[in-house]
């Protein structure tokens, strides 16, 4: 389980972007974290995923605190989807997606046979292995979109015998891996946004992997997550099962609008934008 | 193909194309050699000219080129990968502006080196380029966090700029005789006449290298963005300090032995990456062995071309890397 | 009748003759020989040769300024400088009221300014050693010194004719004259070429330049061609004040030990001569090529 306790955090350290925020991602679920642009979404993303530290309260994985981990055998548990992916160089999709099994390998060791079945299985997983030898850089946005999740995929793979269950401390190896994905359809057209949720699912539902993603497309994540944490200016202001935590008020309070939600004949939650609240801003 | 298999590959195919350039080169000069003569070892040295041309001028003039040539491919493909751009250079960040400082204060100002009689002016360069590295470093350091290479491309551009002034504030108090031969300097030099710089580079050039080895698979990472490297396992911050130390270290070397020889790093990594992709596991070595090859093939041209009149390196790898660029823009689909 | 009127006539040629005869011996006495010379009094140079063959020809004291470079004759080191071949003080020149100022060729833009400011200029060019009296005349001419510049000019060729004189018949050493260098190591040498006063004065002092061949007053030597053209002697040519520390003497002459194989090194035959008289083609140039021939033929020249 990825908890966050009570966590503070902010880029300089008398500004903090984010304060006492508690959340926690149990294995097979997917969590959505919620809310304008600005609130602390991403940078809650990066202290989720390692790459930055907390001023006050603590990240544990499983009860360790994720500074007791190296970078590798964070990086073999956790995997991290951008917005975009812009590379320098051109790279194909198989060497991108290779990239996910960087933190596998020892310092001058070549990925191997089994990371070679692993990242296949992986753009398999995603549709993409028809892809394989193009240009990174040729590909629609959809299609980087779950190159990249594949790569995620391929990362946090563990293969039996293998090095992470050495490395890395105390972490039990009782669950497949987490995948945080920010704003994973932002800049994605209709179509592609559809795929991505829907791949999303398959993989929560076949591999087990923990899903975290910062959205502020609400209709992804009524649809998409089991659990939603809303931030406003860095703070949680609900948590919990989405059907509880979304609601009327609670999205007046968070974007300043007024919505209507409803459930579609498909099961799926809707909401519709009315009008800006009355005063035009979220409530103070 | 598998990667080692490539790697083998490309390994080899460098490495021949080089070995026959290091054989090559000695032999071949404006002036005719026998290569019986020169391993005629019945002839006492003194009296033989074609042994002594061999073994004295050209084979450290060819060792030296080599050495260079790989340094400053090597450097361009790090720095390329560090500032995330295919159009870094070995000199984007002022590294070899400020070599070329101190070459110029030593040659202007007749700086010697009592101890071992050895010229001071290898060894100003190579500090004016640990000047620039030092300040440039410290800039990029100071405001954030690790290492910005926003920061550090703008201290690089600003030093650049601050150093090339300083240059010509000199050159401007200098003789005739001095200027024409700092400018003669600035235009690249491998005729070393002896194996003494190239020793003296050697620790720097092993520590460089040895570096530029563990940074092949970082720099793939680095490629995505800062962030995405981190979260993939990669010290970012350990990483690119690496890459910047060692890619300006290796420059510092290189112009200390040969001046500040334009184009090999910039030419080499990019026709390096057309042939064997983009992976830095298979750049980096390949970038070192071709760019050896590179320059030793462009002095040949600069001492054979207008004999008995030997033309500055530094011209040739501009006439070579000019058009070539036009090409690379050209086809650019 | 007849003989009367010849005699008459004869008389009469003779009177002619005679009156002729005086006023050809009386007129020259009468009217002025030449159109007065006129001689500039305020001269400035920015050529160091140049100053030294002013002070040669007798128009010294009429110097009022001379280049940053000038040292020679040691009272020019009292007079105004106004900068030198590449940063003239155009107004320092045009203050000091000169009517004459001695140019480098190259200088155009000091010359078309002393033409609009109505100041006479000497255009001074470098060329070869037979130049050097060529100019001597030339300005002496211009600055009304006519005949002390010729007697100085016809010293110069005197002088060298004689230097020729006592090396002709002599083996000539292919020689190596190295003009600059980086310090404490072989690289950047600079050596003269087949042409230009250098090789001029080295051809008179009895020595075969190894870069005859080369159409060029300057060639930067690399190691091969030292290698190849074998010199047997050395010699390293500068100016006196670009002269090796003393301290630093026998590191210079050791950095050529790298090039053991050469002639010239390996018995023992590196020279140094740091003297102005050979850099500066000037009126000293004899005894400039003079040092230079003793270097070459010790024998000859006790």
């Amino acid at each position: 389980m990825l908890q966050a306790a009570d966590v503070w955090f902010g880029y300089e350290a008398a500004v903090p972007v984010l304060r006492g925020i508690s959340l926690a991602v149990v294995p097979g679920a997917i969590v959505g974290i919620l809310g304008p642009n600005g609130s602390g979404k991403t940078t809650l993303l990066r202290l989720l995923a390692g790459t930055r530290h907390p001023q006050r309260g603590a990240i544990t994985l499983n009860g360790a605190p994720l500074g007791r981990f190296s970078r590798a055998a964070l990086a073999r548990r956790m995997a991290v989807v951008p917005q975009e992916t812009h590379l320098a160089f051109d790279y194909t999709v198989a060497e991108v997606a290779m990239m996910g099994r960087y933190p596998h390998l020892g310092a001058f060791e070549i990925e191997g046979p089994s990371d070679i079945e692993v990242v296949d299985e992986a753009l398999d997983a995603t549709g993409t292995l028809p892809l394989k030898h193009r240009p990174f850089a040729t590909l629609s946005g959809g299609e980087k979109q779950r190159v990249v999740i594949a790569a995620a995929l391929a990362q946090i793979v563990r293969l039996p015998g293998h090095r992470s269950l050495h490395e890395g401390g105390q972490a039990e190896e009782t669950d497949e891996g987490f995948l945080l994905l920010d704003e994973p359809t932002a800049s994605l057209d209709l179509a592609y946004q559809l795929e991505i949720a829907a791949l999303l699912k398959r993989l929560r539902d076949e591999r087990h992997v923990a899903i975290v993603i910062s959205t502020h497309d609400l209709a992804l994540a009524a649809t998409l997550c089991e659990r939603i944490a809303l931030i406003r200016t860095g703070e949680i202001v609900a948590e919990g099962p989405t059907a509880e935590a979304l609601t009327r008020e609670r999205i007046r309070q968070v974007y300043g609008v007024e919505a209507d939600i409803f459930t579609h004949a498909s099961g799926q939650r809707i909401i519709v934008p009315i009008r800006r609240a009355p005063n035009g801003r979220p409530d103070a | 193909m598998t990667l080692e298999r490539r790697f083998a590959r490309t390994l080899l195919g460098f490495g021949a194309l080089l070995l026959a350039t290091l054989v090559f080169a000695p032999i071949v000069g404006s002036t005719p050699i026998s290569l019986r003569r020169v391993f005629d070892f019945s002839v006492p040295f003194a009296d033989n000219t074609d042994a002594q041309i061999f073994f004295i001028a050209r084979l450290p003039r060819t060792l030296a080129g080599a050495c260079v040539g790989a340094l400053f491919a090597a450097a361009g493909v790090v720095f390329q990968g560090l500032l995330r751009n295919p159009l870094a250079t070995p000199f984007t960040l002022g590294v070899s502006t400020g070599a070329a400082l101190g070459a110029v204060l030593a040659i202007t100002f007749n700086w010697s080196i009592g101890i071992a009689g050895i010229s001071a002016v290898p060894a100003a360069a190579f500090a004016g380029s640990l000047v620039a590295v030092a300040i440039v470093y410290a800039l990029a350091q100071a405001r954030h966090r690790g290492l910005s290479t926003t920061v550090l491309l703008l201290a690089g551009v600003t030093m650049n700029a601050f150093f090339s002034a300083m240059v010509l504030f000199v050159q401007y108090f200098a003789s005739f005789a001095d200027t024409y031969r700092t400018l003669r300097w600035l235009m690249g030099d491998l005729d070393v006449s002896s194996y003494q710089p190239i020793l003296a580079a050697l620790p720097t050039t092993i520590a460089a290298f040895a570096i530029f080895a563990w940074l092949a698979r970082p720099l793939n990472l680095l490629s995505l963005g800062p962030d995405s490297a981190e979260s993939r396992g990669l010290d970012v911050t350990r990483a690119q300090r690496g890459a910047f130390l060692s890619a300006s270290l290796a420059t510092g070397a290189a112009v200390s032995i040969g001046g500040p020889i334009g184009f090999v790093g910039i030419i080499i990594p990019h026709l390096v990456r057309l042939l064997v992709g983009p992976d830095h596991r298979l750049v980096l070595p390949a970038a070192a062995l071709f760019g050896a090859a590179f320059l030793v093939g462009c002095d040949l041209i600069a001492r054979t071309i207008l004999a008995p009149v030997e033309l500055p390196v530094g011209i040739i790898t501009a006439l070579i890397g000019g058009p070539f660029f036009l090409w690379l823009l050209i086809r650019r689909p | 009748m007849a003989a009367h009127s010849q005699a008459v006539n004869v008389r009469a040629h003779c009177l002619l003759a005679a009156a002729m005869a005086t006023l050809v011996a009386v007129g020259p006495v009468r009217q002025p020989t030449n159109p007065p010379i006129h001689q500039f009094t305020r001269i400035i140079s920015l050529v160091p040769a140049a100053t030294e063959m002013l002070y040669a020809i007798g128009a010294g004291p009429r110097v009022i300024a001379v280049s940053s470079y000038d040292a020679y004759p040691p009272d020019v080191k009292r007079l105004p400088s106004v900068g030198a071949l590449l940063d003239p003080n155009v107004e320092r020149i045009l203050s000091l009221k000169p009517d004459m100022v001695i140019v480098y060729g190259s200088q155009m833009d000091l010359k078309q300014q002393l033409a609009r400011a109505g100041i006479d200029i000497f255009d001074y060019r470098h060329a070869g050693l037979a130049d050097i009296a060529a100019t001597i005349r030339a300005l002496g001419r211009k600055t009304g010194d006519g005949p002390p510049a010729d007697s100085v000019a016809l010293r110069i060729e005197r002088g060298l004719d004689d230097i020729r004189r006592k090396v002709a018949g002599r083996p000539r050493p292919q020689t190596l004259l190295v003009f600059g260098r980086e310090r404490l190591a072989l690289r950047g040498v600079y050596a003269s070429g087949g042409i230009g006063f250098l090789h001029d004065m080295l051809q008179t002092a009895g020595g075969a330049n190894v870069f005859e061949d080369v159409r060029m007053q300057a060639v930067q030597a690399s190691t091969e061609q030292i290698l190849a053209k074998r010199p047997e002697v050395i010699l390293e040519a500068r100016a006196a004040n670009s002269a090796f520390p003393t301290g630093d003497r026998q590191a210079e002459l050791d950095v050529w030990k790298t090039l053991a194989a050469v002639p010239a090194v390996r018995n023992g035959r590196v020279l140094f001569l740091f003297d102005d008289r050979i850099v500066i083609p000037g009126p000293r140039v004899v005894e400039g090529t003079l040092a230079m021939a003793k270097a070459l033929h010790p024998e000859v020249f006790r």
